[in-house]
């Protein structure tokens, strides 16, 4: 058997896995600069759904990226679902708009001339409330017991995209 | 098929379905090969466009449901309290975007509709009229960590008596009624990262005893374990807190069985949660033989819906093979 250091890191690592998402968020293959007319103002990747069910995007705080080592200023981000686009900073407003359990999710990063080709390390960190809960009450009252609408849940992951 | 009628709840088959594994089509057909009566759709996971589908989708649906011989029995939906940051939804939007997703469910073929506790009682007796109207049976979920007991469902139990309507109800799932964790608890766990000897046997012990957490815990290390047992007991094998969020499993030594069996009169459909049934039909922490019996005791003839959700503790077991071995337990026990 491993030291006891080495089994508790394997015992944390298992146990520190998000055991309710169903899906990897940066999803496999999905990276590419988009080019109009020859001309190339961004790039964009798809992350898969951040739940066991579709979620509204309003349940979304905050993305953050990171690409080779260099954080990806917010104002270069854009959310995309259901063919509409919105800032990250602005997502918590848009309660219309329901991210379906296997609809795109898009992120695009405007940067001119986009990603150069070969592999790039993307790092994220998305922070979410939950959809639903146990707490309940009406409109503003007693919404400060809700817990589980305070802290939302922050989910990492990490992968290498390759530009062709 | 036999003596129970089944419903498979689609949402068993969801980690692969989400994953783009499986289409829908893949999924009804694979619950039609497992012998289901009928099935329950989880209606923001597997219903596109939703809460509005359009009508295509819809025809699509029951086109399907007749090809595969399945009756759409329940239709799942949420309360969605987390939507607008920094309140929860509002009496008027419960209301609304209930009945916008009973009028979906209508056009389905689904008869109940299940909703959460969230929706709260004041709702449901506004909603009442128009689930009557529609012909369908509204039923709230009774889900793990809360029990039989919890306040919000002394109220909505005020709320059936006084309204005597076989239109509102609850939905009892079995992980506000287990015992202790499954077999599999540990299965993610690599065999020479812990004592699962050890820990299997305080697993046991946990959900069929009164011995406290610290006196298991001791116990532990009197038999040969060390602080990575401790730490995984801590967290997979004791309870969570009871307080904990929503969809957690709250283990009880003795689980509220006379709660159970109250709850009945106001049951027309139940999930029947499981995460794991093992060769020998057995399902550990999760009482079914006891709660089968009080099912037949109180005349229950309602859809009991095997809900596998075993692929939390360990993805690589086959859920076809797990329901299929869910429908012969209740079989066997009926």
């Amino acid at each position: 058997m491993k030291t006891i250091e080495e089994r508790l890191a394997v015992v944390n690592s298992i146990l520190g896995a998000s055991d309710m998402l169903m899906t990897k968020p940066l999803k496999a293959g999905t990276c590419h600069n988009r080019v109009i007319e020859g001309c190339c103002t961004s790039y964009e990747f798809q992350i898969d759904n951040l739940s066991y069910r579709g979620i509204w995007i309003s349940t979304i705080e905050d993305i953050q990226l990171t690409v080779d080592g260099e954080e990806t200023p917010k104002s270069n981000l854009q959310f995309f679902c259901n063919g509409v686009g919105y800032s990250i900073a602005d997502m918590v407003t848009h309660t219309e708009n329901f991210w379906g359990a296997r609809d795109a999710g898009i992120v695009r990063v405007y940067k001119v001339g986009g990603l150069s080709k070969g592999d790039h390390e993307f790092k994220i960190v998305i922070k979410k409330r939950a959809d639903f809960g146990h707490a309940y009450g009406e409109g503003v009252q007693g919404y400060d017991g809700a817990f589980e609408f305070h802290t939302p849940m922050v989910i990492e992951d990490s992968c290498v995209y390759t530009i062709e | 098929m036999g003596k129970v009628k089944h419903s498979i709840t689609l949402y068993g088959f969801g980690e692969p379905y989400m994953r783009g594994e499986y289409t829908f089509e893949d999924v009804l057909q694979k619950a039609k090969r497992l012998n289901a009566d009928g099935i329950e759709i989880v209606a923001p996971q597997m219903v596109p466009g939703h809460p509005n589908p359009s009508e295509d989708w819809i025809a699509y649906f029951k086109d399907c449901c007749q090809k595969f011989e399945l009756d759409p029995v329940c239709y799942s939906v949420y309360i969605d309290s987390g939507k607008h940051k920094g309140r929860f939804l509002n009496f008027d939007e419960r209301f609304a975007e209930t009945i916008n997703e009973m009028e979906v469910a209508k056009k389905l073929g689904c008869k109940i509709v299940r909703s959460q506790d969230a929706l709260l009682p004041t709702t449901m007796e506004k909603l009442l009229p128009y689930v009557e109207e529609l012909g369908l049976h509204l039923a709230i979920e009774l889900h793990g960590p809360w029990s039989p007991s919890t306040p919000v469902f002394q109220e909505y139990y005020e709320l059936f008596e006084r309204k005597n309507s076989d239109a509102i109800g609850v939905v009892p799932d079995f992980s506000a009624f287990c015992s202790g964790a499954p077999e599999t608890v540990l299965n993610a766990f690599p065999d020479d990262c812990c004592h699962k000897d050890i820990l299997m046997k305080i697993n046991k012990l946990y959900a069929s005893t009164e011995i406290p957490e610290e006196d298991l815990v001791k116990m532990i290390l009197a038999e040969g374990g060390d602080e990575v047992d401790v730490l995984l007991c801590k967290k997979r094998i004791f309870s969570i807190p009871r307080d904990s969020h929503m969809g957690a499993i709250y283990y009880r030594t003795q689980p509220d069985y006379e709660g159970f069996r109250n709850m009945m009169r106001h049951a027309k459909y139940v999930h029947g949660k499981f995460f794991y049934v093992n060769e020998d039909l057995e399902c550990q922490g999760i009482d079914y033989p006891k709660y089968v019996q009080i099912m037949k005791e109180v005349g229950f003839n309602g859809y009991i819906a095997s809900e596998y959700e075993g692929n939390h503790f360990d993805n690589t077991i086959s859920d076809e093979v797990q329901i299929a071995r869910h429908m012969q337990m209740l079989e066997k026990l009926w």
